[in-house]
């Protein structure tokens, strides 16, 4: 299971890489599109932290793992050498900033922007000390989340990863200020897994607290489709694939058996606020709100005391390896939803793939 | 053009300028030679000197004095200027020039190795280094040996002889103290995927360009005397050998100033070039 979640982040990565290059990609979802609205990816990280804190660090570390092995294959892709940054610590700052920036900005900024998950740029280079600074403008981690301390763990391990790469360092990477916070941007700073301040701000900034996700709003201003940053509410779905394959890589059996019931929990709290915003019957509000996030096609039958569900284009299996392990916070998330949204007990059965979509029936709970 | 390329084509480049020497007729090469030898050296000078600003702290100053070490060298390949110290100072005033040129190109090039040393990691030479070491330093002293001035010579004039053997044994004792350096190189070359293709190729015409005489005078026999009147500057291999050297310490500092604009057209190329 780890190497097959490895090779989807790496897909992730070598798409991007792969639409930077302009190459003819595949389009992944001929109906819904290839972005996903932010707060799919946002919402299920969240209730997942909130849930078991924990979960952060892990993001952390996978994503920053999966960065640092992408980068390596991008910079051979790139016919980037092995020593462009060689003794980085060595160079004058203006040259190293220059330089550095020159290549985020061509490569990193690039699929940043292509997978709209938010504005990257070089910020400070502090040779003496071996550490960088970098800014994430729309930052799609936390975009319309207010929180007291910084949560971008994901684009956090994969900045400390990419640096680590590009530098030959092992870096480490933690926000200073976040937009979450009220923070004009999300500014990171990077440096040396060794140095003792990297090393204590570190262990602050992925230390266990506990997140208010501020639910129901949140999903109202998502409802009402207010645009949250300058580079709209969308981002690609591969960014939604990379989100969940880090959450199970490292430490997967704690945030796998947990997630069919954060699902759950998540769907139950979603019905009545949909259910109130689309004012319609439960068969449509359900239509809809999928179809609004650009997240599923979702058609519903009944089948005497059965629900049957046909889930068409959904985000989490476009392209994505067929591994059910990896869907239990969507089956649980809609178990909560029909649950509630039906007011009947349902119980998640069985699930199937029949050719790209994919079937799952709930039955009345016993 | 793909950096490596532009490298192997400047390394050809360097291999035809150093057989010209050798090749064209014997009066043109010597003249040859005793342009390009200078002419090469004052332009790696130009280049380290480039090349340390790029860098801060141990880095630069290793630059800056191998950039010094180049100058000092350039005014002892200027032969001309020696014939005519020779001429107006006698030869044991011009051996002590030689001297002193020599100790300050070698504290020079000794000082840019220690602050290499410093740059890089691996500080403990292996078992295969000090294998090396051992064979190398019984061949020292048989260079050494070789180059002895016999006593009649010592009699007839005592100065001039001890002077010529103190420049020999400033020569074996530069080659044992960068070996060293150049094994702990390799062994950090070995250690570490990322070791800069130019630094090497800098080192490497170094270490070639000071060691290639005994090498000669090993492979053909003839005393370092013999060597210095006919075939130093005189269109003969060991002055295509000596070019070679100093145009490739020239092309791996000018790959070294180059070598991020190099990749980053490479990005952009990638990155411009449609892949199906």
């Amino acid at each position: 299971m780890d190497t097959e979640l490895e090779k989807l982040t790496d897909e992730v990565w070598q798409s991007a890489l792969g639409r930077i290059m302009k190459k003819d990609m595949p389009v992944v979802r001929t109906s819904l599109g290839d972005d996903i609205d932010l707060y799919v990816p946002q919402m299920r990280t969240l209730m997942m932290v909130e849930a078991n804190p924990d979960i952060a660090s892990l993001i952390y570390s996978s994503s920053r793992v999966s960065a640092n092995r992408n980068v390596f294959v991008i910079m051979k892709r790139l016919g980037m050498p092995a020593d462009y940054f060689w003794k980085f610590e060595y160079w004058v700052k203006d040259r190293a900033f220059e330089t550095l920036r020159k290549v985020i900005n061509k490569v990193f900024t690039a699929i940043m922007n292509l997978n709209k998950e938010g504005n990257l740029d070089l910020l400070d280079v502090d040779i003496e000390h071996m550490r960088l600074t970098v800014s994430f403008k729309d930052c799609v981690e936390c975009a319309g989340v207010t929180a007291e301390k910084g949560l971008c763990y994901y684009h956090a391990g994969t900045f400390s990863g990419i640096m680590s790469a590009l530098l030959n360092k092992d870096m480490d990477a933690f926000e200073i200020t976040c937009h979450a916070k009220g923070d004009e941007a999300c500014t990171f700073l990077i440096g040396k897994k060794d140095d003792p301040e990297i090393i204590a701000k570190m262990s602050e900034y992925l230390a266990i607290a506990k997140i208010d996700t501020g639910f129901d709003e949140r999903l109202n201003t998502c409802l009402q489709g207010n645009s949250l940053r300058g580079m709209g509410n969308l981002v690609n779905v591969g960014y939604y694939h990379s989100m969940i394959a880090n959450s199970l890589i490292i430490g997967k059996a704690e945030a796998s058996s947990s997630s069919f019931d954060i699902g759950v929990d998540y769907g139950t709290k979603m019905a009545p606020v949909i259910a109130a915003f689309y004012n319609d019957n439960q068969i449509d509000v359900i239509k809809k709100y999928y179809r609004q996030l650009h997240h599923i096609d979702v058609k519903m039958i009944e089948v005497g005391e059965n629900v049957d569900i046909v889930l068409s284009e959904c985000a989490e299996t476009a392209t994505m390896f067929k591994n059910k392990e990896l869907l239990s916070f969507l089956f649980g998330e809609i178990q909560g939803l029909i649950s509630q949204l039906l007011n009947r007990k349902m119980a998640f059965q069985t699930s199937e793939f029949e050719n790209s979509d994919l079937k799952i029936r709930l039955s009345p709970r016993v | 053009m793909d950096r490596r390329r532009i490298l192997i084509i400047a390394i050809i480049g360097a291999a035809l300028l150093s057989v010209l020497s050798f090749i064209i007729p014997k009066n043109a090469g010597s003249v040859y030679s005793s342009v390009m030898q200078p002419l090469v050296l004052i332009l790696g000078f130009a280049l380290a000197f480039k090349v340390a600003l790029n860098y801060g702290r141990e880095l630069r100053k290793s630059f800056l004095f191998l950039s010094l070490f180049l100058f000092l060298y350039m005014i002892s390949n200027i032969l001309p200027l020696w014939q005519f110290l020779y001429s107006s100072l006698g030869n044991t005033t011009t051996l002590y020039l030689i001297q002193i040129l020599q100790i300050a190109c070698y504290a020079m090039v000794l000082t840019s190795c220690a602050y290499t040393l410093k740059v890089i990691e691996v500080k403990r030479i292996n078992r295969y280094g000090w294998i090396f070491i051992g064979l190398l330093v019984p061949l020292c002293i048989y260079i050494l040996i070789r180059n002895l001035p016999t006593m009649s010579a010592i009699s007839a004039d005592p100065t001039t002889q001890i002077l010529r053997l103190l420049i020999t044994i400033f020569d074996m004792a530069i080659i044992l103290m960068l070996v060293p350096v150049v094994l702990l190189y390799v062994q950090h070359l070995r250690a570490k995927a990322k070791e800069s293709i130019t630094f090497t190729l800098i080192m490497g015409g170094l270490i070639f360009s000071i060691i290639s005489t005994y090498i000669f005078e090993l492979a053909s026999g003839l005393s370092l005397d013999k060597i210095a009147t006919d075939y130093f500057q005189k269109g003969s291999v060991l002055d295509a050998i000596y070019i070679f050297g100093y145009c490739i310490i020239a092309v791996g500092l000018y790959g070294n100033i180059k070598y991020s604009e190099w990749g980053y057209q490479a990005i952009v190329k990638a990155l411009s070039s449609k892949e199906t």
